[in-house]
């Protein structure tokens, strides 16, 4: 992965993160990249630690009940890193832009009335010349790199997501490569006897076998979240 | 005063779940369990066809689910009726469904920062003499606030700092919301530890009291204009059948009461709350 790129980081919340992605990232000190996932937490602490991270575009950064993700409050704060508010609708909106070659993605209702155009100077006003009615502008979100953390995939890059689904399959659209790192890679008909993939093989890029790969956040039905030691780094802060 | 047969918890949490209608669309959000103990008491007293949208897995379900640490998230999707992208629920089913009539899409918001029109922040608060200081994010928040006909609000803890004359942060669209293209009569409701209130007038407005609050706690508490009649009503407390429900089948481990306290406190609820699941749990092979 080049510094400076936009690196998309699938799941959301305590679920599937790509966490042990993250650390080899760390080892192979990539810098100043953007991070643009839908919650921030464990697997961009590791990068931010790791002093990879320029600028964290998310909807939320935290740990559920766990905490506030005290590192990247810190970072924002003390100017270490830009954090970009996003939304829901942003993220999603901004995908889809991307995916559909568009300059931006309008809302007529999502965030306006908000203090959200004037946080982001890269979201715009326009008025519908039809209606007359002020729309708002959203930019197109286009990841270099998309890793998204799988249950299982197969050689191919048929890939099994089953649950916390988030925005990954927007993103690998979006997303000029995506990467699956996968806590077993199976081969093709082991695969199809689980059930129907996710991400298919012509979405998928790049498959690897990362066991444990998302902990100590949650993939479903390997793992759960790892409630102590999400506790421990919490509390280490 | 003798004490009630119920906690501030238990009554709230009864409270929460009163408004809730049956048939209605409600929607969980990151680690808000008091809500989620209210939906669950809801579909268990009044609402059997309520739908929940769990957050943690993305799916939708119909049946009833317990309140749990361990399992929860295998739990929640073995029950899911459908599990689904955000995308999809962002570019499809909430706007399609939130807005439209009669209401039936309902969540409740806990925000780190609410003014006297209802509107809420949960992005960053300025402090004097120092930086500002970063809240999670908002979310999906100023996605949708602004759409709801009655927007429902809580605070485990009604504090003094939550409450301000305009938010420093406009990321929740209350009161009026947009006017416009989507009219509406909107209500704005908080339920907090004193007492179920409602924004109106540019002020907050008394709707009951709990048993024990008064109105001179609420006002000690409320740096803002608050307005109630000369008795205000009292809260209906939590019934037996609401209390057996919550108790016995809804939330028993009690972990609404996770959101009344700090983060460290919290974390050594959780820590113990393990330990005596991961106990209980192994017993029944659950997973």
């Amino acid at each position: 992965m080049a510094s400076e790129s936009t690196l998309f980081l699938g799941g959301m919340l305590l679920a599937r993160r790509p966490v042990a992605f993250c650390r080899a990232l760390v080892l192979a000190a990539v810098q100043k990249l953007t991070v643009v996932t839908f919650t921030a937490g464990v697997e961009t602490e590791v990068l931010l630690d790791g002093g990879c991270l320029d600028v964290v575009r998310t909807t939320y950064a935290g740990l559920e009940i766990y905490g506030p993700s005290l590192g990247i409050r810190a970072a924002a704060e003390d100017g270490v890193i830009e954090l970009v508010d996003e939304t829901e609708f942003t993220i999603a909106a901004g995908l889809q832009a991307a995916v559909l070659g568009l300059p931006w993605f309008p809302s007529t209702r999502a965030l306006v009335g908000t203090d959200y155009p004037d946080l982001r100077p890269d979201i715009g006003r326009l008025v519908d010349p039809a209606s007359g009615r002020e729309l708002l502008t959203l930019p197109p979100i286009r990841p270099d790199v998309a890793v998204i953390h799988a249950p299982w995939a197969d050689s191919h890059g048929n890939a099994i997501l089953r649950t916390g689904l988030a925005v990954d399959h927007a993103a690998a659209c979006a997303s000029a490569v995506t990467i699956v790192t996968a806590e077993r890679v199976l081969a093709p008909d082991e695969l199809r006897a689980l059930g129907e993939a996710d991400l298919l093989a012509f979405q998928v890029d790049h498959v690897v076998e990362a066991p444990d790969g998302a902990r100590p956040t949650s993939c479903l039905p390997h793992y759960e979240h790892d409630r102590v030691a999400l506790i421990d780094l919490a509390e280490a802060r | 005063m003798s004490a009630p047969g119920w906690t501030i918890d238990e009554l709230m949490c009864a409270v929460m779940a009163r408004q809730i209608d049956d048939g209605d669309v409600v929607l969980e959000g990151i680690g808000t369990f008091l809500p989620a103990a209210a939906y669950e008491l809801a579909r268990a007293t009044h609402a059997p066809r309520l739908t929940i949208f769990s957050a943690i897995t993305g799916s939708f379900r119909d049946v009833a689910l317990p309140l749990r640490l361990h399992g929860n998230e295998s739990a929640a999707a073995a029950a899911a009726t459908r599990t689904i992208s955000y995308t999809e629920m962002v570019l499809w089913h909430l706007p399609a469904y939130l807005p439209r009539r009669p209401e039936r899409w309902k969540e409740y918001l806990r925000p780190a920062q609410v003014d006297r029109f209802g509107h809420t922040n949960n992005v960053r608060i300025h402090r004097v003499g120092r930086g500002p200081v970063r809240l999670p994010g908002a979310v999906g928040i100023p996605d949708t606030m602004a759409l709801h006909e009655q927007v429902h609000l809580y605070l485990p803890r009604h504090e003094p700092r939550v409450f301000t004359e305009r938010v420093d942060v406009l990321s929740g669209v209350g009161g009026d919301g947009l006017g416009g293209e989507i009219t509406r009569t909107r209500a704005e409701r908080l339920v907090t530890d004193l007492g179920l209130f409602e924004f109106a007038g540019g002020a907050l407005q008394v709707v009951s009291l709990h048993p024990g609050a008064t109105l001179e706690q609420v006002r000690a508490r409320t740096p803002i204009a608050v307005e109630a009649p000369d008795v205000p009503r009292e809260t209906e407390p939590p019934t037996d059948g609401e209390l057996d429900a919550l108790r016995g089948t809804v939330d028993p481990l009690g972990l609404r009461t996770l959101e009344f306290l700090t983060s460290r406190e919290r974390n050594v609820a959780i820590r113990a709350l393990v330990e005596a699941d991961a106990g209980a749990v192994s017993s029944l092979g659950a997973a």
